[in-house]
């Protein structure tokens, strides 16, 4: 045994792995801070983006394998190894265990130094670590796998076309198969995030069941490829079939769409962070501090004139499911993310809801739009926060600014403001109901 | 010539283009209004393949020996290369004509010469063998992280800083081989790519491999 493990200390020592290391490292921190928003960091989004570089790291892994399952054929000594006292298992075990360790080490040291630049950025919620797990079994299954390939077919090309075949099986899997549970076999598929439920589906076991049986499979076929093939190579190949098999049957069963019933479950307690300096409170998850003054000031901006109004909203909170809808008890529930904090797609869809009841129609994949009086106010809502009243346009069948709507809306915006102010009071709660029609706007 | 896969190299362009032109002419068959824009992946992975395959042919055998030969090796390593790039510009050409497609045509040709010139250029510091590395590694990482997603903090990277900010959604100027044909800046670094390795690799040779 300690044999064996001297031989792994010299693989380890000698191996391409080493030259690569810190190249891998600045390849996984690189592509991890480029996809990753600058201004909200989020634990499973920085979970995930991690985990994504196997996109990368993965194929690389894989030609590597291939490359080094090369070596002693490369180097003319296949023969002379022949002739040593260890069997071709502890060697190919050893070289192949060496190029793994390299790229999961460097792996690992990114994952943990991304982590460490998200807590310091401010990450809060709650730290979901499986999808970095999953990696650090992608990378051991590619190059297992890529190994097996260089033994099977030593060729110099045949680093470069493996490194190839895997990112395009993993990229088809991941990102073309849409709706098709056979995504999930792809260790980058993509996965729905939030800080509200954190990673769902949750495919960890079934993820590392198939990764770790691919491993197996992958080692046992290069064991069985030596002259004498011991009995306990075919049990580990029988062993891990059935373990790759039953993570592939498990993954193929999962369900794509993640219901809300599964969120509900899966729903992560927390404290939300409030603004309460306009005249309605705007409340976040701690998550989303960071864009809380930004939100609070627009959110103000565009309901702040409705907030006495009976039916008109008492505070606004943060959803996670999307949706941006004013409930029957005032509350405005929002939707924030890193690419509309505070822009004009976010007011124009506050402005949305705050004229429409939509409260029949939750959930339902097509939103009712909005009829012409209806757009005018909106209208005037962005209009008075300096907002291009033309990001409304997707709400209506003829678009916001029609001419119709536009004269509506400048008359509004005219009228003193005791007189609109009364006028809104008498007829909010019909202008949302949709009974309000162009020609009774004042 | 044999002794640098020249043959096996021919044949393997021949293979990668074709496969690449029936993908190709599978993906402009479907009911996309907008077919060729979904030939991404042809155009980029054809083009690195073939780049692999010169790559690793760069080597030769022979070592120390070869430079006794009497017939000039630049002249050789020269010719060998670019017999390999005029037959995969020439295959490359010949096939994506019934794609009645300037666009691809022209980004095929330019990827071509960027990736040929960037494994030329590993070949040379890296060996010839572990050559492929550089070149896919680029490839991925741009793929993965050369798009200008965000609308706040984008272009604030070193590359983005040096060659400028792009509209959100398009891809950075960094990631040369992903950006439309008209680029000027694309082409500059192909061609620059492909005038280092090549001059790279005829002067000096490839790196012999190593563990």
């Amino acid at each position: 045994m300690s044999a064996s493990l001297k031989l792994l200390r010299i693989e380890i020592r000698r191996n391409i792995g080493l030259w690569l290391f810190p190249f891998v490292i600045i390849l996984v921190l690189y592509s991890t801070a480029e996809t990753l928003p600058r201004s909200i960091w989020l634990w499973p989004q920085t979970s995930l983006s991690i985990r994504d570089t196997m996109l990368l790291v993965g194929p690389l892994a894989a030609g590597l394998g291939a490359w080094s399952a090369d070596r002693n054929r490369r180097r003319g000594i296949e023969e002379l190894l022949v002739s040593t006292p260890r069997t071709a298992t502890i060697r190919e075990l050893g070289n192949w265990g060496a190029t793994a360790a390299w790229i999961n080490l460097g792996y690992a040291v990114a994952a943990v130094a991304m982590l460490l630049i998200a807590y310091l950025k401010g990450s809060s919620g709650t730290l979901i670590l499986w999808p970095v797990v999953v990696g650090l079994f992608a990378v051991m299954a590619s190059s297992a796998s890529g190994y097996a390939a260089g033994c099977y077919l030593p060729s110099r090309i045949t680093a470069p076309i493996v490194a190839v075949a895997f990112y395009w099986a993993q990229g088809i899997a991941a990102y073309n198969l849409w709706n098709n549970p056979a995504s999930y076999l792809s260790p980058v598929t993509e996965l729905e995030y939030s800080v509200f439920w954190g990673v769902l589906p949750d495919i960890f076991a079934e993820q590392s069941m198939w990764l770790v049986g691919v491993t197996g499979v992958s080692l046992a076929a290069v064991i069985l490829r030596g002259k004498a093939s011991p009995k306990a190579a075919w049990i580990a190949l029988l062993g891990a079939t059935i373990v790759a098999g039953i993570g592939a049957a498990t993954l193929l069963g999962t369900p794509v769409q993640v219901t809300q019933d599964q969120k509900q479950e899966a729903r992560i307690a927390y404290e939300p962070v409030c603004d309460r300096k306009g005249t309605v409170p705007v409340c976040v998850h701690p998550a989303y501090q960071a864009a809380l003054p930004k939100a609070a000031t627009a959110i103000e901006a565009i309901a702040g004139p409705l907030t006495d109004l009976p039916g008109g909203p008492k505070r606004a909170e943060q959803e996670s499911n999307g949706e941006v809808v004013l409930e029957r008890n005032g509350t405005l529930s929002f939707y924030l993310s890193d690419s509309n904090i505070g822009n004009d797609n976010f007011s124009s869809e506050l402005a949305w809801a705050l004229v429409k009841d939509s409260g029949s129609s939750r959930g339902e994949k097509e939103t009712p739009l909005l009829n012409e009086a209806q757009s005018a106010i909106a209208g005037w809502l962005l209009q008075r926060s300096d907002i291009d009243v033309s990001s409304l346009n997707y709400a209506t069948a003829r678009g916001a600014d029609t001419e119709t709507t536009a004269k509506a809306r400048e008359r509004f915006a005219r009228l003193p403001t005791d007189e609109r102010k009364s006028w809104l009071r008498a007829n909010y709660i019909k202008l949302r109901a949709g009974s309000i029609s162009l020609e009774d706007l004042p | 010539m044999r002794s640098r896969l020249a043959g096996f190299a021919i044949l393997g362009i021949a293979g990668v283009v074709l496969l690449g032109w029936a993908v190709g002419n599978w993906i402009l068959a479907q009911p996309f209004t907008d077919a060729e824009r979904y030939l991404g992946p042809v155009l980029l992975l054809s083009p690195l393949m073939i780049a692999c395959i010169i790559g690793v042919g760069t080597s030769s055998p022979f070592g120390d020996a070869e430079i006794t030969s009497c017939f000039p090796l630049p002249l050789l390593r020269f010719g060998h290369l670019t017999i390999l790039l005029i037959w995969a510009l020439l295959t490359l050409t010949l096939t994506t004509i019934t794609w009645n497609s300037d666009y691809a045509g022209w980004v095929l040709v330019r990827n071509v010469l960027g990736f040929t010139g960037l494994t030329l250029v590993a070949a040379r510091l890296i060996g010839s063998h572990l050559s492929w590395m550089v070149p896919f590694t680029y490839y991925a990482a741009a793929v993965f992280a050369g798009r200008s997603e965000f609308t706040e903090g984008s272009g604030s990277d070193v590359f983005t800083r040096i060659l400028g900010e792009v509209p959100v959604g398009e891809w950075e100027r960094w990631a040369w081989p992903m950006r439309p044909n008209t680029d000027y800046l694309s082409w500059i670094c192909a061609l620059a790519l492909l005038i280092l390795g090549l001059a790279y690799v005829s002067f000096l040779g490839a790196k012999g491999s190593r563990e």
